[in-house]
């Protein structure tokens, strides 16, 4: 699995979505199921799957797809593999 | 009925984070008014409101209120089919919204309903081309649901003087006055959240309104921005909580933190409690149920860390008791059922038109279905849940009802344990759970995180041929 497709996996698993998704397009405020409750969940899953702690400051600006990619490349995640 | 009568008419009440506007208790009182005159009926009338977190949608909770009618507080984000069910069910006179409920007629319920013209800005109303003939009883006034999500018919019957008493209590419990400013970090067609709008009305005080979950930086800006001074949440708010920031998020205006909706873990409660204190505030432990209209009990942040674990004490005007084998006591270190008495107890439960009619069936006392104990200065610790209940998130969620939706698959057993609900099935593999999980997460809008599942090759039964749920909870503690 690459890593796009673990944070994929992170999304559809913390928003309950299937596979058929745009997920660049997934932002808070915009996808339904997407409160609280399910940003905890992305919280804890990009966490495990990806080795890191997120800080205070990553865990309120996730809001979107593209901003938890942009907060795991700050955690060193690289994209092309 | 609940809007304080002493504010200043050009106190901030309600802010609308849509106008960006702070709504005065003269405007709010005005509004209140202008609606109230849409509300003529020619008798006493059952309506349902659906409610938004905007000043117009409290304008219009007012507004029914002032007129003296009965009303029902849902989610204006409720489910359609679980919307038509409660409809078809309570054929209410009159429907309230804040904006259009969207949705052809039939598919939402709406197809005995035809709108009214007029209202004041986005003020939708809708009445019963055919009416029912309802009896409403002359103190029903604010009607919940329990369960939030399933769209369960059971609703819990307040009267003004429950709702009143309650708002007073708790203010005084929380020394909520004029200069307290909240956010509503909560719904307020849920109890705990209409707990907070009713007590910072009452008392004069103002409160920020927005749709806006704490996980959002723009709620946090906003309680910064407004200079917000206390925070409500459930146990899951304090554990997304912990994941920040609170007082950069939240900024040096925060000095009430308040819990409810549910049992926070004690490590979570000595957290806050330290960090609050740290900065002189107060972190307030509570206790209740819709069914005591709010509130039951506080824990006075002096008695932590001491009573860490303990949901203190009744709120005033009320009083708590054990039930021990058929016998009340208030003994220390007993276990026993919960009882409350005061006057924030429901009149009862409707589960249809025909309830509407009734009065006060419990007399002011609440069994309350939660097992606990006092320590010797009359503390309570709540031990356990009696009834086939769990808080999820937040939300009652019912455990046999849960077993009913998976009984199609096979033999299956579900109990809480921490804010958890662990499913027990005799059938079904991983990718089976998956399924099953993504089922019940849509069906009980609760998500699927909630819910583990353990596949067992017999659920264990006692000598009556009954799920042994004691047995199934032993293996958790």
């Amino acid at each position: 699995m690459t890593n796009l497709e673990r944070l994929k996996s992170v999304f559809q698993q913390g928003l309950g979505i299937t596979s058929a998704t745009d997920f660049e397009s997934l932002e808070y405020g915009n996808s339904a199921g997407w409160d609280s409750v399910a940003q905890l969940a992305l919280v804890a899953g990009i966490e495990k799957t990806f080795g890191v702690v997120l800080s205070p400051d990553d865990v309120i600006s996730i809001d979107s797809f593209s901003k938890a990619k942009q907060v795991l490349t700050g955690h060193g995640i690289n994209w092309s593999s | 009925m609940i809007l304080s009568a002493t504010a200043n008419p050009t106190s901030p009440a309600l802010y609308d984070s849509a106008q960006r506007r702070w709504w005065s208790y003269g405007e709010l009182a005005d509004t209140a008014s202008k609606l109230t005159e849409s509300l003529r009926f020619s008798r006493k009338a059952l309506i349902f409101s659906f409610c938004q977190n905007t000043p117009i949608s409290v304008a219009w909770y007012l507004a029914a209120a002032q007129a003296k009618h009965a009303v029902v507080l849902l989610s204006a984000d409720l489910a359609p089919d679980l919307r038509a069910t409660l409809v078809a069910t309570y054929k209410p006179d009159l429907l309230l919204a804040a904006r259009d409920l969207g949705g052809g007629p039939a598919a939402n319920g709406m197809a005995d309903y035809e709108a009214l013209p007029g209202g004041t800005g986005p003020a939708y109303i809708w009445h019963r081309k055919v009416e029912h003939p309802h009896v409403v009883h002359p103190d029903l006034a604010v009607l919940l649901s329990t369960s939030g999500s399933t769209g369960s018919p059971k609703l819990v019957r307040l009267s003004s003087k429950n709702v009143e008493s309650n708002a007073q209590a708790i203010s005084q419990a929380l020394n909520i006055n004029s200069q307290s400013r909240a956010i509503t970090s909560l719904p307020f067609h849920y109890s705990y959240g209409l707990s907070v709008l009713n007590t910072h009305l009452f008392m004069g005080a103002s409160l920020v309104m927005t749709d806006d979950s704490l996980t959002a930086a723009s709620f946090w800006d906003l309680f910064r921005m407004m200079e917000c001074q206390s925070f409500a949440g459930v146990p899951y708010s304090y554990e997304i909580l912990r994941r920040l920031d609170v007082f950069k998020l939240a900024g040096p205006t925060l000095s009430v933190m308040t819990q409810a909706g549910g049992k926070l873990q004690r490590e979570l409660v000595a957290h806050f409690h330290r960090i609050m204190a740290a900065s002189k505030g107060l972190f307030f432990v509570m206790y209740g149920q819709t069914e005591a209209t709010a509130r039951i009990s506080v824990l006075p942040p002096s008695f932590l860390p001491e009573k860490l674990g303990s949901v203190g004490v009744s709120i005033p005007g009320g009083s708590l008791a054990l039930k021990v084998d058929n016998a009340i006591t208030r003994e220390a270190k007993q276990s026993g059922e919960l009882v409350y008495s005061g006057p924030n107890v429901m009149m009862g439960y409707a589960t249809g038109p025909g309830d509407i009619g009734l009065g006060d069936v419990l007399g002011g006392t609440l069994y309350t279905g939660d097992l606990a104990h006092f320590d010797d200065d009359g503390f309570v610790y709540i031990d356990g849940r009696m009834k086939r209940d769990a808080k999820i998130f937040g939300l009652r969620v019912s455990l046999d009802e849960i077993e009913d939706i998976l009984r199609v698959h096979g033999p299956t057993a579900v109990v809480a344990h921490n804010e958890k609900l662990l499913v027990y099935c005799e059938y079904g593999d991983e990718s089976e759970f998956g399924r099953i999980r993504q089922e019940l997460a849509n069906k009980l809008m609760v998500h699927h995180s909630a819910f583990h599942f353990r596949r067992l090759e017999r659920i264990p039964t006692n000598s009556s041929g009954k799920i042994d749920y004691a047995e199934l909870k032993s293996w958790n503690s």
